[in-house]
């Protein structure tokens, strides 16, 4: 068992690896010459050159990206272009917000998402499954910032009972928590009810049925507990496209995380900055997924953990 | 489910592909929602390609008329104008074009591409499976949208970087959906004698691999459409996306931000239209996985 | 039966929304009563009297006076920084930390009057030496080019009295030494810590930082030993809010009590509510269409330029791009900035004569590009330019560029021929966005990047620099717009405007025209 793990830790290690990789490539072919926007408009040539020898600009790919990963290794980051301060502070300033977030989100959407889709399987074609099918569908298209405004216009403006911007009381993470869950909350319900009609199909549900078990206790005990696995883990695989949703709700409710620093550090072409932030929710993401993984393999003996190494091509 | 004896023999027979596409799409006609998912879509595509017939592209949805401009849905504009004077309805028929088109371009490079590293990892197995499959699983992990903003940090706004951000995302799936279709066949009987037979390996490849990825890819493709729409909204409000001038329905609607509280209908229409196409896609996707699935055939 | 239940689901599903929504769109065209109470459970929120939260849409770059280079850094250091000669909102200089100076016989040396007893914010006093050592750094600091560009050094001459020592002597010298470029601050306190200075920094304006919370807020308080009256606001706060929409709602909330860069959309819902004000200034920036004057189809085609700067409407972009939020402009200096010439004759809009000149120019109708940076007003413009070009006959098409690859290409290599952009004065004088603009000194390498070179315009703008009577100068100047007229270097269109929307019952609010946010004006 522990061998497995450390092998997953190694994987995960290269996946994040490879990521820091792919990015960097990216942000190399950015035409802005990275001196030139530190120093500004005014300055000379001869300090450009200057400040590009000192920065080793003037390397190659690799040498630059190892030296970047063997700095990242120990903690430096680099240096934002635009303020000059170290970006790994600034990450971790914002990391919080934007987690609490993530997870807040996620909260919401399962504790909405999960008894629905329930339901839905429980009724299956009924009215109410294809009002949340409907529903569903629905709510993954309406673009956050359209709902984060109408949200605000109704709740903050008209009815007063949150603050329209920011974090700064617990409150504040209301509105942009429900915005997020709403965007993501179909796949949940849509996966909790797929996943709970397969489990119906099982050989053991009509057992339980034949041994004359309540429905409720049926759904509940028998299926549920089944279910759970997968629904939990992809309830973790969601965390991820929270993250990545996060960053339009954290700039329509002004939220100071990870997201408002992405976009900003974009426009301003602040590349370490970016680099940094990316890197540092590509992290997050590996690491929630890898957990998710140790999780599923431990709590379910069912799978045997020679198959899923080989699944996954480790061995 | 009442099986006919068409079916029955159509699976034994000679005629065997054939046969499976015509009880996938049987099982796919008996699924309405599916079928009015469908419909929609196929007007999507029918008013895309004939627009040009009855709508003018230049004159209405591009040229900037400022004395008509926000102008709320009325007799003349069915769907209002915009803050320059542009026909919003014209615009919403183009945008399907720009959906379609960035949507299709998307998939077909990233099946392309994707299913071509997905193949060879399944094929050939071993240490090459592993590495591409590791190389895929790093594309797999980072969502989408940061994946753009990635790009769009590196490379600038534009539509072509953002072909590249959704292809470069988009791979990955494909590659998972070759590569196992791949490893499915690939020790079965049939093969080894097809190729005691003689048949080169593309042929192998078009005759077993493609009609069993098409199923899949649809699916895929319809999620792809749905999220490429949204995407481009996500960024151009934020700052990141496309020009004004290009009606394309996300852009229209983080064009409209500022509007968006005094005159909502240039945000709800193109929502709406995004909202219908989404759920076309997304039914016939269900659909098609429905009528795909070997366990709901009795 | 599957068929009705579907129907009426989507049907079901549809009236929800629109009822949903409908109640969000409907209720914002009345302004209620909005003044919710939430206040008292957030600490940051103003409290009414003794705090005011403003709501910028990005976040200072440092709070160091020798590092603020854009709007927002700026806005944020007046308020924290005094320097030798003060603005007044109206724009009058007036004495500030010195109370009189004098010139010497050629303009190139002045000395400067301290005033005494002048407090920083640690308590400690303001000596000659700290307005040395602040001056100097200024001029070594690479950030503040555009204000100490023509500064040679400081010396102290005595203990109330300094010299600053000119390159060149400098019409605008003023203006600038009244930048928050020149802040003076405590030389100690950034000898002590100068990595930290950036974030806690020491001077002697009307407010000193309290704290800095990056992506969030900067806390300052009035200082109370301020050497003129202390400010009549006691907390200030200024709050990043990306997103306008919001902010206008958080504003509506009392959330915040002043939104700087209210979108142009909300300005009627603004003033017609009684519960918010709304103040707004042309914008000491101004757009425009520029040719490449020294290579390429523009420069060898005067004519070309002339068709153009007959294709424009100014008044069609001002409301396709701006809302009509703004002002139109028809020479190269913003409305605003000192030495605009008034009543000057500009271009006029005269599509049929361009039509019937690049007919019979016999210009072969290639394809024109117009580059013009990713960002939001840019691109409106420029689409609306690119759709008055056509109507008048140029193939053109909008080329948005990436801004870094923009100001590579365009700005330091000129490598366009027509292109759509913008200039910003920082200072309020003419020769900030005229000499470095449109001298052939400073050619190519993104300052003169029209590439114009005539010798009568270099001795117009030499002349209006160096003197020191100010008629002399404005005529001077008036001289080089007309020169830029006559020479189709660039056509003018507008100057968008800097707006603040505030709650009505806040006194001194007044839009700047550099976006600059002076608190110590303001009181409840």
């Amino acid at each position: 068992m522990l061998n497995f793990v450390t092998k997953r830790i190694l994987s995960m290690l290269l996946v994040v690896l490879g990521i820091s990789f792919l990015i960097f490539s990216v942000m190399s072919l950015s035409p802005g010459d990275p001196a030139q926007i530190i120093l500004g408009d005014g300055a000379s040539q001869e300090d450009i050159a200057e400040l590009r020898e000192e920065m080793g600009l003037n390397d190659n790919l690799l040498v630059r990206f190892f030296r970047y990963i063997w700095n990242a290794i120990q903690g430096d980051l680099g240096n934002s272009y635009r303020t000059g301060q170290a970006v790994l502070v600034e990450l971790l300033n914002r990391l919080p917000n934007t987690v609490l977030l993530a997870i807040f989100g996620v909260g919401a959407a399962a504790m909405i998402g999960v008894p629905i889709g329930i339901i839905s399987a429980v009724k299956q074609y009924s009215i109410i499954d294809n009002v949340t099918m409907v529903l569903a569908m629905v709510m993954t298209s309406i673009p956050a910032f359209w709902l984060g405004l109408l949200l605000m216009l109704r709740f903050a403006l008209g009815w007063g009972v949150v603050p329209a911007i920011g974090v700064d009381t617990w409150q504040g993470y209301i509105l942009p928590s429900v915005t997020l869950a709403i965007g993501n909350m179909a796949v949940i319900i849509r996966m909790t009810r797929s996943t709970m009609l397969e489990v119906f199909r099982e050989d053991y549900i009509r057992t339980a049925r034949a041994k004359g078990a309540s429905k409720r206790s049926v759904v509940l005990k028998h299926a549920l507990r089944n279910a759970l696995l997968p629904i939990i883990t992809t309830i973790g695989i969601n965390f991820g496209i929270q993250l990545g949703g996060a960053i339009v709700v954290e700039t329509v409710f002004s939220i100071p995380g990870l997201g408002t620093l992405i976009i900003t550090s974009v426009r301003q072409k602040d590349i370490p900055m970016v680099m940094g932030a990316i890197l540092f929710v590509a992290l997050m993401i590996c690491l929630v997924t890898f957990l998710m993984d140790i999780l599923y393999t431990f709590l379910d003996p069912r799978v045997k953990i020679k198959k899923r190494q080989k699944q996954m091509g480790v061995i | 489910m009442k099986i006919s004896k068409e079916q029955t023999i159509d699976n034994q027979s000679i005629y065997k592909q054939q046969g499976q596409l015509a009880s996938v799409w049987l099982r796919f006609r008996k699924n309405k929602l599916a079928v009015l998912g469908l419909l929609i879509f196929l007007i999507i595509v029918v008013l895309s390609i004939t627009a040009d017939l009855w709508l003018d592209y230049d004159k209405q949805a591009i040229e900037h008329n400022m004395g008509i401009r926000l102008q709320s849905p009325n007799s003349d504009h069915l769907f209002g104008t915009d803050q320059y004077g542009r026909d919003v309805f014209t615009r919403i028929i183009y945008g399907t074009r720009i959906s379609l088109l960035i949507s299709l371009l998307t998939i077909v490079l990233s099946l392309v591409i994707g299913g071509g590293i997905g193949a060879m990892a399944g094929y050939f197995g071993g240490r090459l499976d592993s590495l591409l499959m590791r190389i895929m699983d790093i594309l797999l992990s980072i969502p989408a949208i940061l994946l753009a903003l990635t790009i769009v940090a590196a490379l600038g706004n534009g539509i072509l970087n953002l072909i590249i951000a959704l292809t470069v995302s988009t791979i990955p799936r494909f590659a998972y959906i070759v590569r196992s279709t791949v490893l499915t066949i690939k020790d079965q009987e049939f093969i080894e004698a097809a190729k005691a037979y003689g048949t080169n390996n593309i042929q192998i490849i078009i005759k077993h691999i493609i009609p069993n990825i098409i199923g899949p890819t649809i699916v895929q493709a319809t999620t792809n459409m749905a999220n490429t729409i949204l995407l481009i909204s996500s960024l151009s409000y934020v700052g990141l996306g496309l020009p004004s001038s290009i009606p394309e329905w996300g852009a229209m609607i983080s064009d409209a931000k500022e509007n968006m509280r005094h005159f909502a209908y240039l945000v709800y229409i193109p929502g709406i239209a995004i909202v219908i196409s989404v759920m076309a896609m997304n039914l016939i996707g269900d659909g098609l996985r429905d009528a795909l699935d070997p366990k709901l055939r009795n | 039966m599957r068929k009705s239940l579907r129907l009426f689901t989507i049907l079901l599903t549809a009236v929800l929304l629109f009822t949903f929504s409908a109640c969000g769109s409907t209720e914002s065209n009345e302004p209620e009563d909005s003044h919710t109470t939430k206040s008292s459970e957030d600490p940051k929120a103003s409290e009414g009297k003794d705090s005011i939260t403003i709501a910028y849409n990005a976040e200072p770059v440092s709070l160091a006076s020798y590092e603020a280079n854009n709007l927002t850094t700026h806005s944020v250091c007046s308020n924290l920084y005094d320097t030798l000669i003060r603005e007044e909102s109206d724009g009058e200089l007036v004495p500030g930390l010195a109370s009189e100076w004098t010139y010497s016989d050629d303009n190139t040396e002045i000395v400067f009057t301290l005033r005494e007893g002048i407090k920083f914010h640690d308590g400690s006093e303001m000596t000659a030496e700290d307005v040395v050592f602040s001056m100097n750094t200024a001029i070594a600091s690479s950030k503040t080019a555009r204000m100490t560009g023509s500064f040679e050094k400081m010396e102290k001459v005595d203990d109330t009295h300094v010299k600053l020592y000119l390159k060149y002597p400098y019409g605008a010298v003023e203006s600038c030494l009244s930048n928050d470029n020149c802040g003076i601050f405590s030389k100690a306190a950034y000898e002590k810590d100068p990595e930290g200075f950036t974030r806690n920094p020491v001077a002697t304006g009307p407010y000193k930082i309290v704290s800095w919370t990056a992506g969030e807020s900067v806390v300052m308080e009035a200082f109370a030993d301020y050497w003129r009256e202390p400010a009549a606001i006691k907390n200030l706060i200024f709050r990043i809010v990306p997103d306008a929409s919001s902010g206008l709602v958080a504003l509506e909330t009392g959330q915040i009590d002043v939104l700087n860069l209210p979108n142009t959309t909300d300005f009627d819902y603004i003033e017609s509510n009684s519960k918010l004000q709304l103040s707004t200034t042309a914008a000491n920036s101004f757009y425009f269409v520029a040719f490449n004057c020294t290579d390429g189809l523009f420069a060898e085609n005067k004519v070309l330029r002339e068709v153009v700067a007959n294709a424009i409407d100014p008044e069609a972009i001002l409301l396709g791009a701006l809302d009509g939020q703004g002002e139109l402009v028809n020479c190269a200096i913003p409305v605003n900035v000192k030495f605009f010439p008034q009543e000057f004759d500009g271009y006029s809009y005269n599509p049929d004569y361009a039509k019937q000149l690049l007919k019979e120019s016999g210009f072969e109708g290639q394809k024109i590009k117009i580059p013009c940076m990713d960002v939001g007003n840019d691109l409106a413009i420029t689409e609306v330019v690119v759709e008055q070009l056509k109507a008048v006959g140029f193939d053109a098409e909008i080329d948005m560029m990436e801004s870094t690859a923009f100001l590579a290409d365009v700005y330091t290599n000129g490598l366009y021929d027509i292109c759509v952009n913008s200039y910003t004065c920082f200072i309020n004088d003419a020769d900030g966005i005229m000499y470095m603009r449109y001298h052939s000194d400073y050619l190519g390498g993104g300052n003169n990047f029209v590439m114009y070179n005539n010798p009568e315009m270099d001795s117009l703008l030499d002349k209006a620099r160096s003197s020191d009577n100010d008629d002399e100068r404005a005529l001077a100047y008036r001289d080089a717009c007309t020169l830029m007229r006559d020479d189709y270097v660039l056509v003018p269109i507008l100057c968008y405007l800097n707006a603040l929307a505030a709650d009505a019952d806040l006194n001194g609010i007044k839009a700047s025209d550099r976006q600059r946010i002076y608190v110590y004006d303001f009181s409840w």
